[in-house]
Order: C-alpha cells, then structure tokens, then sequence
C-alpha cells in the first residue's frame, strides 16, 4: 500500500464488502419479523429466540471451520485434486485478526499472504457468514411452532457452517469442480444457498411432522393466519433489501479481467472472475421480483402472502444467471418460477401433508432448483470461468448441479440429522407444551408477575383510604 | 510488561503484522472458545429437556392444559 492508487482500491473493496455485510444485516431481522408474525400468538417469543440464536451459534462455527472448508474443499476432495492449503482462513491463524499485512509473525504463511488478505478476510469471512445466517433462517422458519431449539441449532450449524459452504466450495468459488467439471453457473446462489436449504427444509419437516390440526381428516390443509400480517410483509419486504445487498456482495468489486494480456482491463466480475457489472444485476434484481410479486398476485389470486414471497422467489429463480441475463427474461424466468412453485407447493401439500409453514421448501428449494436448470438452457455455450480449460454452462451440467445442491448436499445431511435426533426424542416439543404454546411458562410468569403487583397496589390503595 | 508485538506506532507501517495482543498463543485461545461452545450447547440441550420436562408435569395436573386452551379462546 504505497502509492495511492493501489491504497485506494484495497481500501474501497474492504468498504464495499463492509457496506454489503451491513445492508445484508436486514435479511435477517426480516426473517426473524417474518416468522414471528406468522407464528401464532402463544409461539411468539420462542420463534424469535430460535432464529436469533442461531446468529451466535453459526457465526461461532463459520470462524473455526467454516472458513477454512471455504477454501479447503474446493477439489472436492478427490475430484480434481486434493485439499487446498488456506492457512489464511484457520481459525488460529494471525490472518483471522487485525493485522496490517507486513510481515507474518507465523511460518504458515507468506507475505503475498498476508498482503492479499490482511485488508479483506474479516469483510470476506463476514460476508459468507451472514449467508451462513440466511441458510439457517431459512431452514428455521419451515419447522416453526414444533421444533425443539435445541434441534433447530444443529440443523443451522450443520447447514450454515458446513454444508452451503461446501457448496460453494465446489461450485460458487472460480476453481470448484463443479465449474471446473460441470461448467457450473449460479451467479447470485440459486441452488447454492436457496436449493440447498430448501431440499434441508424438506428433510427436516418430513421427520418432524405437521403441527397439530393442520390437515383435516380428509388431507385438506386448514389455513393457520398469521397472527400479525404486518410483520410478515414488512419482514419480506426487508428481506428484499438485504437481498439486494447480498447481490452486490456476490460480486468482486475491482478486478483486473483481462490480466493475461498486456493490456488491463477492470470490471466488476462474479464470484467466478467473470464480467459483470452492478447496473445489469440491479436491472435483473428489479425485473426478476417485478416477475415475482405480478406472477404470485395472478396464481393466487391477490393473496399478499403468495403475493410477496412470489417477489421473493422470482429472484430466487432468476439468480442463477442474473449477472448475464437480459431484464425481460430475468422478468420472465422469475414469474415463471414462480407459478411453478405456487403449484408444486400445493400438490406436495396435498400429496405427503407435508406442513411448510412459511414456504420455505417452494420459496427458496423448488425456486432455487429450477432457476439452475433454466440457466443450463438460457446461458447454454457460455463458459463458465475466464479459464479456457473448464466446461462450458450446459442445460446437463446445469441439473446434475440442483440435484447436487437440492438432494446431495441439502436433503441427505438434515434428513439423516432428522432421523437421528428423532430416534433420540428430541427432535419435537411435546404435545401438551405445543397446545399450551411454546410460550406458556413466559406467559405464566408474566401473569404471575402482574397479579403481584395488582396485589401490591390494592394493599397500597387500602392503606392509603385508611389513612385518609 | 507488554503484551504485543508492537513497540512503537512510528516505524515502518509496511512492517508490521499482527496488532492484537499475546501472538502465538492463539491455539490455545482458539481451545477455550471450543470447550465454550460444546459446552454451551451440551447445557443448552439439557436445560431445553428439564424446561419441558417440568412444564409437561405442570400441564399434565389437573385441567391446567384445557384451561390454558380455553383462556386463549376467550383472550
């Protein structure tokens, strides 16, 4: 950092990352408003205590392992080499703290190390982190009203700090094996976050089981209403504003694209060192949730809470190939995405009774999956990495990707969770707590405490007549 | 006494690595926030079977449960 130029672009990227965590912040506190106010009055506090512990619990375990499994795992192991050294991203390791990238107190690394990434792990780290987060809010707001805290924790740290990023590791990092192999493309993580916490939803809810009363005896759902619709769409709508930061965290900000040559050339690029530019995927974010919302308000029939997460899953679907596509087909794929979900959702309901609560399964899973595959055929021929030697994008390599992200990496792990913590009962409340409701001893002590107080101030007001 | 790497802020900032304080023992700061979390979670996990545990006793005298319910449907 001795000249200004070369000051300025560090510190700018480290700025920008920093921006986009903050901004990414409100994904959360709008998954914690959504779920809250969908829950049911009795369940409120216990809602909320499940999605926000898991900020401590994953954030503890992305620092000392996910991280590294970043970086580590990107050949698979076993596919297309071994494990990666990234000395940076262990825990233990002086690169993890503040540090001004002179020279390394430790052996581990080197001095390129230290200057690459003494400015930009902690805003890197956090901004994966708070993806992290996203992938256990969205597993967390399926098994609302029934689950224990205690097993929803697990599933956020084995989704958040383990299996979405292996995930990007193989195919949301510039050499995964899926790019390299597959010619994997999923820009703005389609199936690398949505699919997979979708197919994790699905595995959890189908140990767990609807909440009671849910299904009639006839297999029809009844509805259960929010208990605050307010919530739920001021939460989406703050879903949408963190997602839009996430979008830009996706990108690299400043990078040299066309370095082999003599010449320079600086652009924004994915994930994937490909070109991009932040004007096209504000277009496409636009246009892909203007798909979204008018495709949910048309399929069910004006109803606010289809309307809004249609919003929600048009960018879903669109995100695959958001940082290419022009606006009127991320217009098109979104809305598209969406009547599919819309009609998925209700069968598999039907069919298996399977009591999504939020949507999550169809909103992000089914969304997530199908916007993959729809990149394989729009984005077919493109090449999937500025490096010659990987796979070109294909509408194959495209769905064997979702059924990785959906089935592989997101089903199997939560459902083989799922059947162990069944078998070990403590997967689900009891029955009695969740008919009382998960706050029945909150709201016990609060009764309690009040009526010690009435009981205090008529013994205030009879001594204050008998002295008058 | 000193618990950093640094002596002074006016050598060469191109220099200088590591700010926070006691580098090199970051292993074994590393095993205390392990045995925390698995600590925590392993406490987390037994308070969350005594809690039901007792609130399941305390609804199960009685009519505590229908009354709970019914106190909802008139509230």
């Amino acid at each position: 950092m001795d000249n200004e130029l070369t000051s300025l672009t560090v510190i700018f990227t480290e700025f920008y990352y920093w921006v986009c965590v903050v901004l990414m912040f409100l994904i959360h506190v709008g998954f914690c408003l959504y779920e809250v106010g969908v829950s049911r009055r009795k369940n409120m506090m216990h809602t909320l205590m499940k999605n926000a512990m898991l900020i401590p619990l994953i954030t503890v375990t992305f620092y000392f392992f996910g991280w590294w499994l970043y970086f580590a795992v990107q050949n698979g192991p076993g596919i297309t080499g071994g494990l990666k050294a990234a000395a940076w991203a262990l825990p233990w390791n002086e690169l993890m703290g503040t540090h001004m990238g002179g020279k390394p107190y430790s052996s581990s690394i080197t001095a390129g190390d230290a200057l690459a990434w003494a400015r930009i792990n902690g805003v890197f780290w956090a901004a994966f982190l708070i993806f992290s987060w996203t992938a256990g809010s969205i597993i967390s707001g399926a098994g609302v009203e029934r689950i224990r805290s205690s097993a929803f924790w697990l599933f956020a740290v084995l989704a958040g700090s383990i299996t979405w990023v292996v995930a990007a590791a193989w195919g949301w990092s510039a050499d995964g094996w899926m790019v390299q192999v597959l010619g994997y493309h999923d820009a703005y993580a389609s199936g690398v976050i949505h699919a997979i916490c979708g197919g994790s939803a699905l595995a959890i809810l189908i140990h767990l089981g609807p909440r009671i009363g849910r299904f009639r005896s006839d297999g029809t759902a009844r509805n259960f209403p929010p208990h605050n619709t307010w919530l739920v769409i001021i939460g989406l709508f703050l879903i949408y504003t963190g997602f839009w930061g996430f979008y830009a965290a996706c990108n690299v900000p400043i990078w040299d694209i066309d370095a082999d040559s003599a010449r320079a050339f600086f652009s924004a690029t994915t994930i994937y060192l490909t070109p991009t530019t932040l004007s096209a995927i504000t277009f496409n974010f636009l246009m892909s949730l203007a798909g979204g919302l008018m495709a949910g308000y048309f399929i069910s029939k004006g109803d606010p809470y289809w309307t809004f997460s249609g919003g929600l899953a048009g960018i879903i679907t669109a995100s695959a190939g958001n940082d290419l596509y022009h606006p009127l087909q991320a217009h098109l794929i979104g809305a598209f995405g969406v009547v599919c979900i819309y009609k998925i959702h209700h069968w598999v309901e039907r069919r298996f009774q399977i009591d999504d609560a939020v949507g999550a399964v169809a909103v992000h899973g089914y969304a997530g999956f199908i916007g993959v595959v729809i990149a394989g055929f729009v984005l077919w021929g493109y090449p999937a990495s500025p490096n010659p030697e990987y796979a070109s994008v294909t509408p194959w390599g495209q769905l064997i990707g979702a059924v990785i992200m959906f089935f592989v990496l997101g089903f199997l792990p939560c459902y083989l969770l799922g059947a162990l913590l069944k078998k070990l009962g403590v997967l689900r409340i009891p029955a009695a707590i969740e008919l009382a409701g998960m706050d029945h001893r909150i709201e016990q002590q609060e009764l309690d405490d009040a009526l010690e107080i009435v009981e205090v101030e008529k013994e205030e007001a009879a001594s204050m007549k008998g002295a008058g | 006494m000193n618990t950093s790497l640094v002596e002074s802020w006016n050598g060469n900032p191109a220099d200088m690595g590591p700010l926070y304080p006691f580098v090199g023992f970051e292993v074994p700061f590393f095993l205390v926030c392990v045995l925390f979390w698995v600590g925590y979670t392993v406490w987390q996990m037994k308070f969350e079977r005594r809690t039901y545990e007792t609130e399941e006793q305390d609804l199960a005298q009685g009519d505590h449960l229908s009354r709970n319910i019914e106190y909802r449907e008139h509230s």
